[in-house]
């Protein structure tokens, strides 16, 4: 399609690699004492037992409430529905991984 | 990476483990989720991406990672 | 009504610098997506430009029939091709197809375009010889389309969310139709519930291309003992997202087809001798993690010669089927 004698074309993307949102984030805690962390294992390799050791280890250095444990179905997808409740139900923070 | 955006705007304050070699997408899922500032715990070699460790680099890395992961976590 | 923005060239060289250069591209020369050609193609498939054909959530995209002709015209395509692109395009981002992880993974997988019923004849989809090589432009430019979308609206782009450490030639494109009539059996479509005279585009994420190939094999047996040998080498692996329904791909070549033709064999009759071995994985074997046998999707494609079937072995993804409207 010409108009005033130029070629015309389509974008064929989905809009700009960037936006920004308004969201906010809830300020992060003085400390983790009394935090009960949530430990969201994507499945990748030894992913899983890692944040279990890293629990052991910060529990070794603050005094934590507990913990919640999520191993996802698949190392791509969201955490499955209840999963996701127990996280946002349960944990006052949340350590995910192993991003490989 | 998302899931740990996704758990902050549940108002879950969040830290994400992320191999080096995986960086540029990490950056890139945070731009996309209009965050581009969003930091995240960086791993880096010997241990590899995969994630596929002994259990020896599993208590090494977790030494490593624990302090960084409390300085993200908290104020 | 389109939405795209639009861009403004003095020549089509420019366009073709601008696209290269914007990263819209697959390294090829596109053939330039004016608003008219664009809405050829909506108009030949019947879609409205805003109509939804899938989603990414976790990349917050969503994919728009306009998204998809774009993207189609660039690839080369006839308007003709529309429906079985849209087709491709819906099947691909059923949830099972898992766009983000097969797009994104470290291991490049691409993604096969496999095209049943009516339509291949219509507009030419190649299904003997050489087809899944270059040569056929519906082939070619349907498969290609494919991942112009997946590049170009799902994002996957190498440095950004494209994490693969080789990627594939087979990203380019690759589509190629069931040689249903030079077959004996039923055509995969049909197997997967659909009526023979309904054409379908079947969209699975692959992670190895590999030939089972085998000269002295003289039973269906024998031949499907190297086919499966040569699968264990590889293996076939699910996780709780996919449950049962994880796939994979046999595409028979004629060498090997005759012999199960000869014997009476159907799909089903392979897949009953292959799934008790499958069932048993022995050491230094990698399992082959399907729910069920109907999880191995057959296919009769390629030409005389060559005495092999071709291995398409999955990426974290079930094997969807859409019609083609």
């Amino acid at each position: 399609m010409a108009e005033n004698g130029r070629l015309v074309a389509l974008d064929p993307t989905s809009g700009p690699l960037e936006r920004r949102d308004d969201r906010t984030f809830r300020s992060h805690p003085a400390s983790l004492d009394g935090q009960v962390i949530a430990l969201v294992a994507n499945g990748l390799g030894q992913g899983e037992p890692f944040l279990a050791a890293l629990y052991q280890e910060l529990e070794g250095q603050v005094e934590l409430a507990g913990a919640v444990r999520v191993l996802k179905t698949s190392v791509s997808v969201p955490p499955e529905p209840a999963d996701w409740a127990r996280i946002t139900s349960e944990a006052s923070v949340a350590i995910t991984g192993f991003g490989g | 990476m998302r899931d740990a955006i996704e758990l902050e705007w549940a108002g879950i304050p969040s830290v994400a483990i992320i191999h080096t070699a995986v960086e540029g997408s990490a950056r890139a899922m945070a731009k996309l989720s209009g965050v581009p500032d969003y930091d995240f715990i960086l791993v880096d070699y010997p241990y590899i991406p995969t994630a596929i460790w002994s259990e020896a680099e599993i208590r090494d890395l977790a030494k490593e990672v624990a302090p960084r992961v409390l300085r993200a976590l908290t104020a | 009504m389109l939405n795209a923005e639009r861009h403004a060239y003095d020549h089509h060289d420019a366009l073709q610098e601008d696209y290269a250069d914007r990263g819209w591209t697959d390294g090829l020369p596109v053939v330039a997506p004016t608003p008219a050609k664009v809405e050829a193609f909506l108009d030949a498939a019947g879609l409205k430009a805003g109509e939804v054909l899938g989603e990414v959530p976790t990349r917050e995209v969503v994919v728009t029939a306009e998204h998809a002709a774009i993207n189609a015209v660039m690839a080369g395509c006839k308007q003709e091709y529309m429906p079985v692109v849209a087709a491709a395009v819906r099947a691909h981002l059923h949830e099972k197809a898992n766009c983000h992880s097969t797009t994104g993974t470290l291991c490049g997988a691409a993604q096969v375009v496999v095209v049943n019923g009516p339509v291949r004849k219509e507009i030419e989809i190649a299904c003997e010889g050489a087809c899944f090589g270059p040569g056929f432009r519906a082939n070619a430019t349907i498969g290609r389309a494919l991942r112009l979308v997946i590049r170009n609206v799902c994002r996957a782009i190498p440095d950004f969310l494209d994490r693969a450490s080789f990627s594939s030639p087979l990203r380019y494109s690759f589509c190629f139709g069931e040689n249903e009539e030079g077959s004996p059996w039923l055509p995969m479509h049909v197997e997967r519930g659909f009526a023979p005279d309904q054409s379908t585009v079947t969209v699975h994420s692959i992670m190895h291309f590999v030939s089972a190939i085998d000269f002295t094999a003289r039973t269906p047996e024998a031949v499907l003992d190297t086919i499966l040998a040569t699968l264990r080498r590889y293996g076939v692996f699910s996780d709780r997202f996919l449950g049962d329904g994880q796939n994979v791909m046999l595409v028979v070549g004629p060498e090997h087809m005759r012999f199960f033709a000869e014997e009476g064999w159907s799909k089903d009759d392979m897949r009953g001798y292959l799934w008790p071995k499958i069932q048993k994985t022995g050491a230094g074997e990698r399992p082959i993690m399907l729910g069920q046998p109907e999880g191995m999707l057959i296919t009769a494609a390629g030409g005389p010669g060559m005495a092999e079937t071709w291995l398409l072995i999955p990426h974290l993804a079930w094997a969807i089927t859409e019609p083609i409207s």
